[in-house]
């Protein structure tokens, strides 16, 4: 399966608790997958970027409402003979996001102070998304608390 | 014959040395059923959850320990049926449709 990376870089995350909606342009970053496309997410990471010491706490979550009108970024390749990601990822949108108020798919905490996260995922262990629609379709790696700078790479197979 | 058992060790590694902290590098596993990222206590002595019938590993969650929910499935329903929330769970892993759905094409 080809393997394509999508990444924020340099942005100020804002604390988003589940539930909250229109999240604000480059506060967030997510990954979008279209009514053809479904996605497995093979790693995830976050490094801290901020100028003093400071905790985030990032989350992966799904979405209840879609943004509305996302400006696509099309994730790299890893491969060159790799056709063209389908799925897309975005950081702005006419309307952001609203964030489920399910499960989180993972919690990570880092001190924003040069701390680097980074989750791979073992073989048939990645997460999912599929079908574009609400709540299956989009997931969103943003912060429940912090708001140091930091740069995010979500890295999927699609398939 | 024998299946192998789903449940590879993912890798999850917090680097704070740069702020003064610590480095640490923990094994994850990931929910056969409501897909979340478990870190693996390496301190644990209970056995973990694990499904039968997925032949892999679950989370602590109740209804993921017992109520057989593969992810796999579940990405089927919600090509299926879009917009049914079949992949994220409740906070305490419920599933938010209806498990009949889960027997669909089952052949017995």
């Amino acid at each position: 399966m080809a393997v394509y990376t999508h990444g924020a870089v340099g942005y100020t995350p804002v604390a988003h608790a589940d539930g909250a909606s229109s999240l604000a342009n480059n506060s967030y970053q997510a990954v979008r997958t279209t009514t053809a496309s479904t996605l497995r997410i093979v790693e995830l990471f976050i490094g801290g970027e901020a100028t003093a010491s400071t905790v985030n706490r990032m989350a992966l979550r799904r979405l209840s409402t879609n943004a509305a009108t996302p400006t696509n970024q099309t994730p790299a390749a890893h491969n060159p003979l790799s056709a063209a990601a389908v799925s897309q990822g975005y950081v702005a949108a006419t309307t952001g996001p609203t964030i489920a108020s399910t499960q989180h798919l993972a919690n990570l905490a880092l001190n924003a102070f040069g701390g680097v996260v980074r989750w791979v995922a073992a073989p048939n262990e990645e997460i999912w998304g599929t079908a574009s629609t609400a709540p299956n379709g989009e997931l969103v790696l943003d912060s429940i608390s912090g708001t140091g700078v930091v740069s995010t790479d979500i890295k999927f197979e699609e398939i | 014959m024998a299946k192998r058992v789903r449940g590879g060790r993912g890798t999850l590694i917090i680097d704070n040395r740069a702020s003064g902290g610590t480095y640490q590098e923990m094994p994850t596993l990931t929910c056969a059923h409501c897909n979340c990222i478990v870190v693996l206590n390496p301190e644990r002595k209970r056995s973990r959850a694990f499904c039968q019938k997925c032949y892999a590993y679950v989370c602590d969650d109740k209804v993921c320990a017992t109520v057989c929910s593969p992810i796999e499935k579940c990405v089927e329903l919600a090509q299926k049926y879009p917009g049914l929330p079949t992949l994220p769970r409740g906070y305490n892993g419920e599933l938010l449709f209806d498990p009949e759905y889960l027997k669909e094409g089952k052949p017995f």
